[in-house]
């Protein structure tokens, strides 16, 4: 019954700087399946991409202190060696980045820094690579692929750079992707384009995709599951469809009813009033607190467990019983 | 800024180095114990307090019994005279020829960074030899080496914020609504070209100082009678057997105070860096 | 490409020919060559004699072609001291001055990658502290004073190397080191603060996620794209190399132009020194066509443009 390849458990991240120290996870767990697409969805600092990176192990261990366990099939990753963790990296996990226009290195040709993943993680001719990778390109749609092999990145536009990005992380056939916002950089025809073949790879392959956006309107098209972080933590979590239909948590709700045309016809956009608070300095209750409008005492208080309510899960009080009425924070 | 020089050691240790130095420069008549001119041959190539010489005079004496100290206090007044000046020179020069520059465009601009190509091509001790040896030793012509060899670094700068103001959107928004040249550059062009500027300042006295200490080492610097700290270590050369103390101290005293200056520049760079527009 | 070198070549021979130029006219209308040539007590026909035999009447243009036609051919005049040709005084002393800048620059580039190099990798640990402060204090030494001072202890009190002269090989030394460690310190500093720009881009960010070694990410990835700076630096070290080796020959009496340049110029022997200036800064133009082209080489969008 079991197909969860990946099983993230009380992830902790805090970041040691010389401002103090930042809560950028906080005990976050999930899981995912094989060939499950999940959105991890945020703003700005509420540590969706914090998490992402901490999977595959990018992040710079001083200044950043990671607790928790983070099981690809029965190996904690987090506990590996890293000499280890690099024959993971590009092989079983891989991962697309933002911007397009960066992401490759500009003095190497497309088909060097694609054959050099090849010939990091399999013993392969050359020959053979360069058939692998031009097959890839065809995959990833893009017309003329032995040109692109003898290309540079300066000669391509954004979106085939983040198509040839999606073909580099997928050589090695992993078990997960993770796209952290791979078409915020793009246009949005470019936008669809991508999440298309994305959409296609998932199904072609039955890679497990993790992807990180701030955009519902993506998540709406992309993903099976969804995950809401704030301020560090998983609010939410639900199938797609149940989530857009009916969000449990308040500031998924006020995200998805901020988005104009949402309710139909509407006078004036919602907000969420108040601001995100700084993960130097969190509370001991729930961190939406301060801008939730069912908000009382006990929110103030203690951090919400997480409630399973038919697998749609979510950490709130107002799904308790020891919720009392509507708050002082409405509006 | 207290906040940030307390913060950053070495750019307070820079700091005090170049206050000690340009207090020693300007009370030299007041502090130095000896006229360094002053001969006194019985006891010359007398060895410093600490290897076995008299506390008379603490660092020893030279060749012809002057006063070490003197003449290191009396030297600094030639190295931050050409320091100072010379870099004043320099930013006249190199702000006036890059605002022209970067200001007129077209052919002016097209000339002036033709020269400055050419300058660079040139290697500046060769030009500051060269300058000096047809010259001949003068202060003011030391001064004169220092302003050109250093004043393309602050063209360029002056010319390269020029340029990219002019290109900026807002630019023409303020023509627009009737901006005049005058008021974009004040309020614009200067604010930015500040901080960078007095970076490359403190840069370009350490190159300065270094630039008087070779050419007076060579002879070609100041006239000879003058003290000066490279003139000094030439001198001392030659009875390197006897004293090396006199190589060594003139050596020192030109180290800590490049030593100093770079250090305040590292510390200003950081400090003015958050605030410069990238 | 083609045409990016073509255009380079011509800017080299234009700034080449504004080095003769510039030459000439600081020596002859800055200065009286007459004056310096004749005794303190020649006689204002004597000097006027002289003036008219050697052509420092004619106007300036016809002095300058003179001049420049003569360079062509490679007469530069007949040095005052030596009684031979300037140019062949000159070219005597090119080889020497030549091992020693080669020299100075292998060492400069020996020293100053890998510590560079290894500075930024290893951000403010202790040994990056090190680094930077040797390469701080490198860049505050006056290059004379050192050599004085490697001078002082190696050959002095250690007598392990002789202190001067070019009779043997161990005399390279000491000079070179000295020579050299200014421009080590330069390149030790921009490859340092180069590097960690670098290394904060994206596509190391993609490289270490393509599970690459770090070995791999940062000589191969990293440094490559570092080099475009290292190459500019280089070119201007070379300028600096050139100048501190008239400082470095004149402390280590080494039998170079650079010596021979600051000779010439207290004898006031100044078709020499026409000569040396010229050829060092004609080599410098040269060799910073070299790094254009190498610079061509590494970055492909020149090579493709």
């Amino acid at each position: 019954m079991d197909n969860t390849i990946l099983r993230v458990e009380e992830l902790n991240i805090v970041f040691h700087t010389k401002h103090g120290h930042a809560n950028a996870v906080n005990n976050v767990s999930f899981e995912l399946k094989k060939g499950e697409k999940l959105g991890l969805v945020g703003e700005s600092g509420s540590g969706k991409s914090v998490t992402s990176k901490s999977i595959i192990r990018l992040l710079q261990s001083p200044p950043a202190e990671i607790t928790g366990r983070i099981y690809l099939n029965d190996t904690d990753l987090l506990k590996l060696p890293e000499k280890e963790m690099m024959n993971y990296r590009g092989n079983r996990i891989s991962m697309i980045f933002q911007e397009p226009m960066v992401s490759l290195n500009p003095l190497f040709t497309i088909g060097n820094q694609m054959m050099e993943v090849l010939f990091r993680h399999q013993k392969i001719s050359r020959d053979d690579a360069r058939g692998k990778v031009t097959e890839m390109l065809k995959t990833v749609d893009i017309p003329s692929p032995q040109t692109r092999l003898k290309q540079y990145p300066f000669e391509l536009s954004g979106g085939m750079r983040q198509r040839i990005m999606i073909a580099m992380s997928l050589l090695c056939n992993p078990e997960i992707l993770i796209a952290d916002e791979p078409t915020t950089a793009l246009d949005v025809t470019i936008q669809a384009q991508i999440l298309d073949l994305l959409n296609k790879l998932n199904e072609d392959y039955g890679t497990s995709i993790i992807f990180i956006t701030h955009d519902l309107g993506v998540i709406a098209e992309m993903v099976d599951t969804v995950a809401v972080m704030y301020a560090g933590s998983i609010v939410e979590k639900a199938t797609v469809q149940e989530f857009f239909s009916a969000p449990f948590h308040p500031y998924a709700e006020g995200l998805l009813y901020s988005i104009p045309g949402i309710r139909g016809d509407t006078e004036k956009l919602e907000t969420i009033s108040g601001s995100v608070p700084s993960i130097y300095q969190l509370s001991e209750g729930c961190a939406f607190h301060n801008r939730c409008k069912y908000v009382c005492n006990i929110c103030r208080q203690k951090k919400p467990e997480i409630q399973d309510i038919d697998g749609h899960l979510v950490s709130c009080w107002k799904y308790t019983d020891a919720w009392k009425g509507a708050g002082t924070n409405a509006g | 800024m207290w906040k940030s020089l307390k913060e950053n050691r070495t750019g307070m240790a820079g700091i005090i180095i170049m206050l000690i130095v340009i207090l020693m420069a300007l009370t030299a008549a007041l502090i130095a114990p000896f006229d360094p001119a002053k001969q006194n041959l019985m006891a010359k190539l007398a060895p410093p307090v600490w290897s076995g010489g008299t506390l008379e005079h603490i660092l020893g004496t030279d060749q012809l019994g002057r006063d070490i100290l003197s003449r290191i206090i009396y030297g600094s007044r030639v190295t931050m005279l050409v320091a100072f000046s010379g870099t004043i020179w320099a930013g006249i020069i190199g702000i006036t020829m890059g605002a022209v520059s970067g200001y007129y465009g077209k052919w002016v601009d097209a000339v002036i960074m033709r020269i400055v190509d050419i300058q660079l091509s040139f290697p500046f001790i060769l030009l500051a030899l060269f300058v000096a040896a047809v010259l001949g030793r003068s202060l003011t012509n030391i001064i004169l080496i220092a302003g050109i060899s250093n004043w393309v670094q602050y063209a360029r700068l002056v010319r390269g914020e020029i340029l990219s103001v002019k290109e900026m959107e807002y630019i023409e928004a303020i023509r627009s609504v009737g901006g005049k040249n005058g008021r974009i550059i004040m309020f614009h062009i200067i604010p930015n070209v500040i901080s960078p500027v007095i970076v490359q300042a403190t840069l370009g006295m350490a190159r300065i100082i270094l630039m008087e200490a070779s050419l007076s080492f060579l002879g070609l610097g100041v006239p000879l009678e003058i003290p000066t700290w490279g003139r000094m270590l030439a001198e001392g050369r030659d009875f390197m057997l006897t004293n090396p103390w006199l190589a060594i101290i003139p050596g020192v005293a030109i180290t800590v105070t490049v030593l100093g200056v770079n250090l305040m520049g590292d510390w200003l760079r950081d400090y003015l860096d958050p605030k410069l527009d990238v | 490409m083609t045409k990016y070198i073509g255009k380079r070549f011509l800017q080299s021979i234009i700034a080449i020919w504004g080095i003769t130029l510039i030459v000439f006219l600081v020596l002859n209308v800055a200065g009286d060559p007459i004056t310096l040539m004749l005794p303190p007590t020649a006689s204002f026909e004597e000097m006027e004699a002289l003036r008219q035999k050697l052509g420092y009447n004619d106007p300036l243009i016809v002095q300058y072609w003179r001049f420049l036609s003569n360079a062509l051919r490679g007469d530069f005049g007949q040095s005052y001291n030596y009684n031979e040709p300037a140019l062949s005084v000159v070219l005597e002393r090119v080889p020497a001055t030549v091992t020693l800048a080669v020299t100075a620059f292998i060492i400069s580039l020996l020293i100053g990658i890998p510590t560079g190099i290894l500075s930024a990798v290893k951000r403010n640990s202790v040994l990056d502290t090190m680094i930077r402060s040797f390469a701080l204090l490198g860049q505050c030494v006056p290059a004379f004073w050192l050599g004085i001072m490697l001078m002082l202890f190696f050959s002095v009190k250690l007598k392990w190397l002789p202190t001067s002269g070019f009779q043997s090989w161990n005399a390279l030394i000491l000079p070179s080191l000295t020579l050299g460690l200014f421009s080590a310190a330069t390149i030790t500093r921009m490859l340092r603060s180069n590097m960690i720009e670098i290394m904060g881009k994206e596509y190391i960010d993609t490289a270490r996620a393509k599970g690459l070694q770090n070995t791999i990410v940062i000589m191969k990835h990293a440094f490559k794209n570092a080099l475009s700076t290292i190459l500019t630096v280089m070119g201007l070290q070379i300028a600096g190399l050139l100048g501190g080796a008239v400082i470095t020959e004149t402390v280590f009496a080494w039998p170079g132009i650079g010596r021979l340049l600051v000779q010439s110029i207290n004898n006031s022997d100044f078709m020499v020194v026409e000569v040396i200036v010229i050829i060092m800064a004609t080599s410098f133009v040269v060799v910073n066509f070299i790094v254009d082209i190498l610079y061509c080489i590494i970055n492909p969008r020149i090579k493709l443009q």
